[in-house]
């Protein structure tokens, strides 16, 4: 009998935006698989253009439903202009952010609006593991 | 106080209230200074990063509180700003948060900013005009204050 994935008391209705770029589209994809089973409702946008109308559309969307964003940051996103417009939309509404930080040179060069809140360090970690930690900073940040 | 000093206190908080945010990359630091310096003399107040900003204060309070308080954000457009990662975090805030937003651009075309499929749409759908232009939106300006200040009171 496959065992249910335990979900934490605060997150289990918390509903994620998952910002990243598309190049970090495999481990996007399997972290929110990850958070998913964990009970957590995830938006991301996949591997999709993000330059046109229904980008910002969706962006507009997840700013009015979502409780907080998760943010990837690689080496390619934390130049990536999407995904800095996107941590700024949220920020500018005055949701939370958990940064995620997957190498060192992320966390170095992160924008510092995002210094303000705590990360997860995921450098070396499977996205099984890293969703375990993003959970409780989720948990945290909408304590 | 006298009608004449109410009417003056009423222009000057006028024109403390109609703040323009001016985003900028530190590469353009001389240019938006003197782009700052013509919003002003528009009768608006400009929030400038390098000139508002002192020593010791809260950066992030700081810019923050300045983007909640504006009412429209001016982005100097150049080539040191598409890869600056903070202008783009600003830009998002202030689109997050429903204000007039307009572009400027200085060392780069309308052409090349619509031809590049990584600059997000809403830059591309706002009126593109080069800073040789910043008088048209200037003069744009001037008017949105004279709108906002309808309401003042005569006697």
């Amino acid at each position: 009998m496959r065992r249910k994935a335990k979900a934490g008391p605060r997150n289990d209705r918390a509903r994620v935006f998952l910002s990243h770029s598309v190049r970090d589209a495999r481990y996007a994809t399997a972290l929110t698989k990850a958070l998913s089973r964990r009970g957590l409702k995830v938006w991301s946008f996949g591997t999709s253009v993000r330059a046109g109308d229904s980008w910002l559309r969706q962006v507009d969307n997840a700013l009015r439903s979502v409780d907080l964003c998760v943010v990837l940051l690689s080496d390619e996103s934390v130049n990536s202009r999407s995904v800095n417009f996107e941590m700024g939309a949220m920020i500018g509404r005055g949701k939370k952010v958990v940064p995620v930080y997957l190498s060192p040179g992320a966390r170095r060069r992160a924008p510092a609006p995002i210094e303000a809140f705590q990360g997860v360090l995921a450098e070396h970690l499977t996205p099984v593991v890293a969703a375990e930690k993003v959970a409780r900073a989720i948990e945290r940040a909408a304590a | 106080m006298s009608t004449k000093d109410k009417n003056k206190h009423w222009r000057k908080n006028r024109r403390r209230r109609f703040l323009v945010f001016l985003s900028h990359s530190s590469k353009d630091d001389w240019v938006a200074r003197q782009l700052a310096r013509q919003i002003e003399h528009a009768r608006a107040s400009c929030f400038l990063d390098v000139i508002e900003l002192e020593g010791g204060d809260d950066f992030e309070r700081r810019i923050k509180a300045a983007l909640q308080e504006c009412l429209e954000l001016v982005v100097l457009i150049t080539p040191a700003v598409l890869d600056s990662r903070y202008v783009w975090v600003e830009l998002g805030a202030a689109w997050g948060q429903g204000k007039r937003i307009v572009p400027l651009l200085y060392g780069l075309t309308a052409a090349e900013i619509q031809a590049n499929p990584n600059i997000p749409v809403f830059v591309k759908r706002a009126t593109l005009r080069s800073l040789n232009e910043a008088d048209e939106y200037l003069n744009e300006l001037r008017a949105r204050i004279e709108k906002k200040g309808k309401g003042r009171p005569k006697k």
